[in-house]
């Protein structure tokens, strides 16, 4: 794909003219962290898309989020907890506490930090709210990542 | 995923005879060591093409297969990073703005293609967590000193509006929450909901502005900051626990407006369907429950969504047809029917292609051995999307185009009488703290990420991060020396130039492109040529405001591109001159579309193209 000498200068201009998109919203929607296959375009497209790859994604979703925070010095639980509201609404779960799914992308955020021994029992401790099933699933999702 | 064979694991053909063994040892070894290389994942550089609009320099974005980053150009002078799944970028650009993409792949191993990835996505997170600091900011501003508009916008109890105090209304007689409000209460202890609200009421009392934490006010580029718990965070947290409290006790019937029962047969309820129903709707109960107890500082909202859900489940059991909640935001955008009509047969196959996708997702949904709430919430939401086109093509109203989502959010505005309580004096400190919060990260956010035609621009931006991943891999490293090499490498037709050659291409066809190869393969050439080389008789096209008026497409003409540029460029300075007449009454909108026409001409007298002409609704395919 070479360009033509000639047309150089009117490319250039062009290109000048208005590079890049713009977005006159701080807060559009390429600011949400939606999954992929949450995208109406897709569901449309392809409706039998199986839901165990809308789960995959999800994890991942929150694998990535909590991953970032943990890299945080201070863990705060409640501004922690806005983010994953967020994305679990997006998802469709409203009590994401319990969520198999959540919890899961829970245990694989703190393989993927590197946590073991007593830190890593600290933190699933506090994420779960110290309640045994769902330290149960951090830890499936921990030993599956 | 994009996967292709890399030529490199050695070819072996067994044979055991014994002189030759230690070659097929030597080849097993071999295939060890290339085995996890076997596959290569390839990211996808894309130069979306110039057009009218935003971006009529053309656009490039960075894609990992089904999510699409790119650096946008906001207000104040920032470039951002931000994710779009690609399914969504491509209906935006190729099918609504009408624009070709072009696509050179950069295969790279698993690895490497995982470290690329996680390094654009952190990048995301960490801009995005620092754009929502700000938004905080707004936020605590808004309720210390607010603004009329800020009750539609910042200060709401979301989920709030999913109900109504009015108990007297014409649905509510067909569906009552009575029983249903009355298990709820009976699973909870007599006194729990006096206790609880008295504890909260007691709690919202205490909630003052706190000054932020250091931490949260410096930022960098590859930090992610926490967001502090912010006072007005708190206090609306607590009222909307407060007022969720309030709705079950009243026993608040869900407002009308806001849940719907499509006629359609599809939405007749089997009795082994209304069996899975009501095991979710006692799995939602549960949740509940626990939701009342839980640590959530957020639970208020979360509550009364779930408790809408639970009685709009009841009113679907109990009618045998589904009755669904509205999921779209309060200020999703909307059409007017006169634009309906002139789209009509859009939004009917739009209605057509959502009944089709309810229908195979209706037969997964109730074939599964338990239904979870997210799958319920992805068949709510599409449902949405059907209803709202059944509704406006057949009364006659207005659809919302965007905005529906997995789970409803109806919020209210703040009620004025629950505004806290502070002394002026707290109220001017934490206020004046505050805007230099704001002042100060504002700052910040213009010096970390400045946009610059030249220097700081969406093509300079991808390449900057890519050499910050600092991802060792060759084919990255080719990549960035290509583009080095070359000074003009900041346009993103150039960009894409440079690096294309050694890596594999692709052509993304813009939706008329996809239309006009259609159309010649099944209908006489020259009639589709003179039916569609022009805005008056094309099939697809319709003028929108997006555009400026024009006479002729040129994308596909090259030889008669002057000419067919000068006839727009009459049309243009036509429709200028009658602005030039018209702007006391119009706003100057006529001479300005004379404007832009013009100059989207001008380059066409040149053999350049730049407008391709958008569409404002389509059904996507």
């Amino acid at each position: 794909m070479q360009i033509k000498s000639y047309l150089l200068p009117v490319v250039v201009v062009a290109g000048l003219a208005q590079g890049c998109s713009f977005s006159a919203s701080s807060g559009s929607s390429s600011d949400s962290s939606k999954s992929s296959s949450d995208s109406i375009i897709s569901i449309l497209s392809s409706p039998s898309s199986s839901s165990a790859d809308d789960d995959k994604e999800y994890q991942i979703q929150i694998m990535d989020y909590t991953t970032a925070y943990l890299s945080i010095a201070g863990f705060e639980r409640a501004a922690y907890a806005q983010g994953i509201s967020e994305i679990a609404t997006e998802a469709g779960i409203s009590h994401w506490e319990d969520d198999e799914n959540t919890l899961i992308g829970i245990g694989r955020a703190l393989k993927k930090a590197k946590l073991t021994g007593s830190v890593y029992e600290t933190y699933k401790k506090s994420l779960a709210d110290a309640k045994e099933s769902r330290m149960l699933i951090i830890q499936k999702g921990y030993d599956q990542q | 995923m994009t996967s292709s064979k890399i030529n490199g694991g050695a070819n072996c053909k067994a044979d055991f005879s014994p002189p030759k063994f230690a070659s097929l040892l030597l080849c097993l070894f071999l295939n060890l060591i290339y085995a996890q290389n076997l596959y290569a994942q390839a990211v996808n550089y894309l130069y979306i093409n110039a057009s009218e609009g935003t971006a009529s320099g053309g656009h490039t974005a960075l894609r990992f297969d089904a999510e699409t980053y790119h650096f946008q150009h906001y207000s104040g002078g920032i470039i951002r990073l931000v994710k779009q799944a690609s399914a969504d970028f491509d209906f935006q650009y190729r099918y609504l703005e009408n624009r070709t993409l072009y696509q050179s792949s950069i295969e790279l191993d698993p690895n490497q293609y995982a470290q690329l990835r996680d390094h654009f996505n952190l990048r995301f997170l960490q801009q995005k967590q620092q754009n929502t600091l700000l938004k905080e900011i707004q936020l605590n501003l808004a309720l210390l000193e607010p603004k009329p508009a800020d009750f539609n916008t910042l200060l709401m109890i979301r989920g709030a509006g999913l109900f109504t105090s009015k108990s007297n209304s014409s649905k509510t007689t067909t569906f009552d929450s009575q029983a249903m409000n009355a298990q709820i209460k009976h699973s909870l202890d007599p006194t729990f909901l006096k206790q609880k609200a008295l504890q909260l009421e007691q709690k919202l009392a205490t909630i003052k502005p706190q000054r932020w934490p250091e931490s949260a006010l410096h930022l960098s580029k590859n930090t992610f900051i926490s967001i502090p718990y912010s006072f007005a965070h708190h206090y609306i947290d607590t009222l909307s626990q407060l007022w969720f409290l309030q709705t079950l006790e009243n026993n608040a019937p869900l407002n009308e407006a806001h849940y719907f029962s499509p006629e359609h047969k599809l939405f007749l309820l089997s009795d082994a369907e209304i069996e899975k129903l009501t095991q979710l709707q006692n799995s939602l109960i549960a949740d509940l429950g626990n939701l009342l107890n839980s640590q959530r500082s957020d639970w208020g909202n979360a509550a009364l969504i779930l408790y809408a859900r639970i009685i709009s489940l009841s009113y679907s059991i109990s009618s045998g047809h589904w009755v669904l909640l509205d999921t779209y935001m309060n200020d999703s955008p909307s059409i007017a029917y006169a634009e309906i009509e002139n789209y009509e047969s859009v939004f009917k196959t739009q209605r057509q292609d959502a009944l089709s996708a309810m229908t195979e997702i209706k037969q997964q949904l109730f074939k599964q051995q338990t239904l979870t709430e997210k799958d319920y919430s992805h068949f709510e939401r599409l449902s949405n999307y059907y209803y709202e086109r059944e509704r406006g093509l057949n009364k006659q109203q207005e659809i919302r185009i965007s905005g529906e989502q997995r789970l409803p959010s109806k919020s209210i505005p703040l009620p004025e009488h629950l505004l806290p309580t502070l002394s002026p004096q707290a109220r001017d400190t934490a206020r004046t703290r505050l805007i230099g919060y704001q002042e100060s990260l504002t700052q910040q956010m213009q010096t970390l990420y400045p946009y610059h035609l030249f220097t700081h621009n969406c093509v300079t931006e991808i390449f900057t991060a890519i050499q910050n991943a600092q991802v060792d891999a060759e084919p990255l490293t080719n990549l960035l020396k290509l583009i080095k090499k070359d000074p003009a490498a900041f346009i993103p037709y150039l960009s894409f130039a440079d690096i294309a050659e050694p890596h594999k291409q692709q052509v993304l066809a813009s939706f008329r492109e996809q239309q006009l190869e259609q159309m010649y393969a099944q209908e006489n050439n020259l009639r589709v040529y003179l039916r569609e080389f022009n805005t008056l008789s094309a099939q697809d096209y319709k003028f929108n405001q997006l555009d400026a008026p024009f006479l002729f497409f040129t994308h596909d003409q090259v030889w008669s591109r002057p000419l067919l540029g000068s006839f727009n460029l009459i049309a243009a300075a036509s429709i200028g001159i009658y602005g030039g007449f018209t702007w006391p009454f119009d706003s100057g909108e006529n001479l300005k579309k004379g404007m832009v026409g013009i100059l989207m001409s001008l380059p066409e007298l040149a053999f350049f193209n730049i407008r391709k002409g958008s569409y404002k609704h389509l059904a996507p395919r």
